[in-house]
């Protein structure tokens, strides 16, 4: 087992490099010149004679490193012209973009590696302190809608594995069916039109995490929640009913494999009753399963989170890439393409561990990941 | 192909009726969405204007020539500028929508609800619509015929529903079946051969196949989708040859200079390992990413979710295999020397095909589901294209407009869910034993 849980960790950093090395490509292919979104952002509109604008061009280019090769290779032909043109050379690059990127060029750039993705182009922030502003409502969101699916598909899966093909298990899976096919941003737009609506049910305000007006002074954490609850009920209904079909299917399933087992005939046999047999030997073995699957749930949370905030007005990192694509604004949607990679590859390692910790008979080769 | 339902004929399959009912829904959708310029189109499908007999919306030409017998003058009709509401003819058949999609009707502009007072405009003077010409789910705050953008919707989602799960199905077949038969032992390779073509032969195809044409490329890249897809085969075979040919090089040098180390070819573990890294960034993300940062269209629609789905069907093809490569007909194969080829194509692939059917029908419907939430975020599509997804995200701005909001949505949960009927009955009915 130790050495699975090496290899796990090993093989952590290549896909690591592949998603930094996607993200980069990502970043060097987008469409637009960032030196020419730059000085828009920054213009006042004022006209500037032609040759000092393309001084001003040539400089931000070098102090924003635009200048340098991409990579710390490039294959080109010998010359231009001529048979010449066939033949391949190769050059080495040591100051190139993608080092820069990554490990920072010494001087203002720190690299991704320390957290530095660069500033934004429209508002020249730079793009960490950005996401930082937005990424705690959307954890919020995805970590207690995460944390609701479970306690409320639990009970649903193991209720529908416990008296298979009963009336409630027909009618719950007809439901999750429906929950699974029904596109969040329907639900969504329907929610909103219906219960944050003047013309219908007026419950809901319709955007925003929080009372236009602020919280107000003198008010502690409960009062604030209190405040903001009426806002993030919508939100969070959206977040969770599509998880929901997945665990609680995954509940069931793993409930029922383990329901077939000797032990579980054995415990019955002894003669305890079936609330302990349910509730005690097989939900414990049966859960572990449902909860490494958290990983998978997370980063479809952050996806959905993109349309989610953006119906719903939500200052959160999904928002922040609506905006950023809107205004082409690359850097900031390569930095939450890159983090949400980094936070999945993170819940996967922590579900594998947790797994081989718990089912010490995994080895690195022989197993594939379900899903 | 129709194995499935007899595999066990004894077995009663639950819910036959809502499978029928599935079937029939998903039959509806797709003839719609392949007679969609026919259902509805502001061309007639047949006028009769000074004694010529015209067919607008089926001609391939565009335009028509028509000589008007008493002034003896030619006129030009150029059938996507013609008012046809307004031009004088003499017998017409009408599409059963004579609306296009995403075309303003300004005399119903600003969301007309489906059973609200609508107007229609003829040669100055605006009267109450007739039956005939009614939208009958509403408008657009254009004017844009509800109906009509359905229809070409559902054109749209099928085409990079199906598309993109083709593309999707191909990678994932090839090299679910080349995981599981080859696995990790059964490909030895000279290891002179594996470095020549690593180090040499690699970079090589790159600089011969892709950077010499890469302006070629680029100028393709804007041409048809076949000229496109010609030049990529083209692409490919030459950085293939290149490629394989080096390896040869290198196996031939290695002889001469008595290096005859071999090893194994694990392509398994190369596979099993990009499945891993692949699963590994989350997908949605990179869609969104990708789709993006690529210029809006259809196609590139297609190829994102096309080259970003084929893990799942990988996996299940591979195990599979693992279990095909085992049976009897194989071994036997194997033993009387038939062709790898012909013994992978002929023979493990009709027995392999079952799951990848299901999870290819399945990513239908999460691809139909992709395009539509890119759509509504206004990503992927171009702008100008009408589709479920856009016609919601406009729901969106006016909640007054419900027609907007409910109709698309509807379009949408149908289709999903008469796919995943479907996709999980395939699943039920191959592997009975589970979860039932």
């Amino acid at each position: 087992m130790r050495s699975y849980l090496l290899r796990r960790i090993l093989f952590f950093i290549p896909t690591l490099l592949i998603i930094i090395v996607v993200s980069f490509v990502i970043l060097v292919n987008a469409p637009g010149d960032p030196v020419e979104r730059m000085m828009q952002a920054g213009g006042t509109g004022e006209m500037i004679p032609a040759p000092l604008l393309e001084k001003q061009r040539v400089t931000i280019r070098h102090q924003l490193g635009l200048d340098l090769p991409v990579f710390y290779f490039s294959m080109h032909s010998l010359s231009g012209e001529g048979i010449k043109k066939f033949i391949p050379a190769v050059s080495f690059y040591s100051h190139n973009r993608f080092h820069n990127w990554v490990f920072g060029d010494g001087a203002s750039g720190k690299g991704i590696i320390r957290g530095d993705f660069g500033m934004s182009w429209l508002t020249h922030q730079p793009v960490l302190q950005l996401i930082g502003d937005r990424i705690g409502w959307s954890l919020f969101f995805t970590l207690t809608s995460i944390l609701l699916a479970y306690l409320i598909s639990i009970p649903v899966g193991i209720k529908s594995a416990a008296h298979k093909n009963s009336r409630f298990d027909r009618t719950t899976s007809v439901i999750l069916f429906i929950f699974y096919s029904l596109p969040v941003f329907w639900v969504a737009t329907l929610l909103l039109m219906t219960f944050a609506n003047p013309d219908s049910f007026y419950l809901f305000p319709a955007a925003g995490v929080r009372p236009v007006a602020g919280y107000g002074e003198h008010l502690n954490v409960f009062q604030k929640i209190y405040l903001s609850l009426p806002y993030l009920v919508l939100p969070t209904i959206c977040y969770t009913y599509s998880s929901l079909t997945f665990i609680s299917r995954m509940v069931r399933g793993s409930m029922l494999e383990i329901l077939n087992s000797d032990f579980i005939r054995t415990a019955r046999a002894k003669g305890l009753s079936e609330k302990k047999v349910l509730w005690k030997h097989a939900l414990k073995n049966a859960l572990f399963p449902v909860i490494t699957v958290f990983a998978h749930v997370f980063p479809a949370m952050i996806g959905g989170s993109v349309i989610i905030e953006n119906i719903f007005t939500i200052p959160g990192m999904g928002n922040a890439v609506y905006e950023s694509i809107a205004s082409q604004d690359y850097p900031v949607l390569i930095a939450v393409f890159t983090i949400t990679g980094l936070l999945t590859l993170i819940g996967y390692l922590v579900s594998d561990i947790l797994y081989a910790w718990v089912d010490p008979r995994i080895s690195f080769s022989n197993k594939m990941r379900p899903l | 192909m129709t194995s499935f339902f007899f595999r066990n004929p004894g077995k009663k399959i639950p819910g036959r009726r809502t499978i029928r009912l599935a079937g029939r829904l998903l039959a509806v959708v797709v003839t719609v969405a392949l007679t969609a310029p026919l259902l509805c189109n502001e061309k007639p499908i047949y006028v009769r204007y000074n004694g010529e007999n015209l067919f607008p919306a089926i001609s391939t030409s565009g335009y028509a020539d028509v000589v008007n017998i008493k002034t003896r003058i030619t006129e030009r009709l150029v059938y996507s500028t013609v008012d046809w509401q307004a031009l004088n003819k003499e017998k017409v058949i009408w599409c059963p929508v004579i609306y296009s999609p995403g075309k303003s009707d300004w005399s119903n502009a600003g969301y007309k609800s489906p059973f609200g007072t609508q107007y229609f405009s003829i040669a100055g003077t605006t009267v109450h619509m007739p039956a005939r010409f009614r939208h009958w789910l509403g408008t657009t705050k254009t004017g844009a015929d509800v109906l009509s953008g359905l229809i070409y919707g559902a054109r749209i989602s099928l085409t990079v529903g199906i598309f993109s799960m083709l593309i999707a199905g191909f990678i994932g077949i090839a090299l679910g079946i080349i995981a599981g038969y080859f696995g990790d032992y059964k490909i030895i390779v000279s290891k002179a051969g594996i470095y020549t073509m690593v180090f040499l032969g690699l970079p090589l195809s790159w600089f011969y196949g892709f950077y010499l044409n890469r302006f070629i490329f680029r100028s393709i890249l804007n041409s048809s989708a076949l000229g496109i897809a010609g030049f990529i085969v083209y692409m490919l075979v030459l950085t293939g040859g290149i490629i394989l040919l080096f390896y040869a090089a290198g196996n031939s040098a290695g002889r001469l200079l008595n290096y005859r180390k071999k090893t194994f070819l694990r392509v398994d573990q190369y596979i099993s390992r990009s499945i891993e890294v692949f699963n590994s960034i989350p997908r949605i993300v990179l869609i969104i990413t990708l789709a993006a940062v690529a210029r809006p269209s259809v196609l590139n629609l297609v190829l994102i979710i096309g080259f970003t789905s084929w893990t799942e069907i990988t996996r299940l093809v591979r195990a599979e295999m693992l279990r095909v490569r085992e049976s009897e007909y194989i071994q036997s194969g194997e033993a009387s020397g038939v062709k790898t080829i012909r013994l992978l194509l002929r023979h493990a692939l009709p027995n392999v095909l079952t799951p990848a059917i299901t999870a290819v029908t399945l990513g239908v419907a999460s691809a139909v589901l992709t395009e539509s939430a890119l759509s509504f975020l206004g990503i992927g599509v171009p702008g100008d294209v009408v589709t479920w997804g856009s016609l919601l995200s406009e729901g969106k701005q006016a909640f007054s407009a419900w027609w907007l909001v409910l109709f698309p949505g509807i379009a949408i949960f149908t289709t999903v869910s008469v796919i995943n009927i479907l996709g999980d009955n395939l699943r039920d009915s191959m592997n009975p034993g589970i979860n039932k």
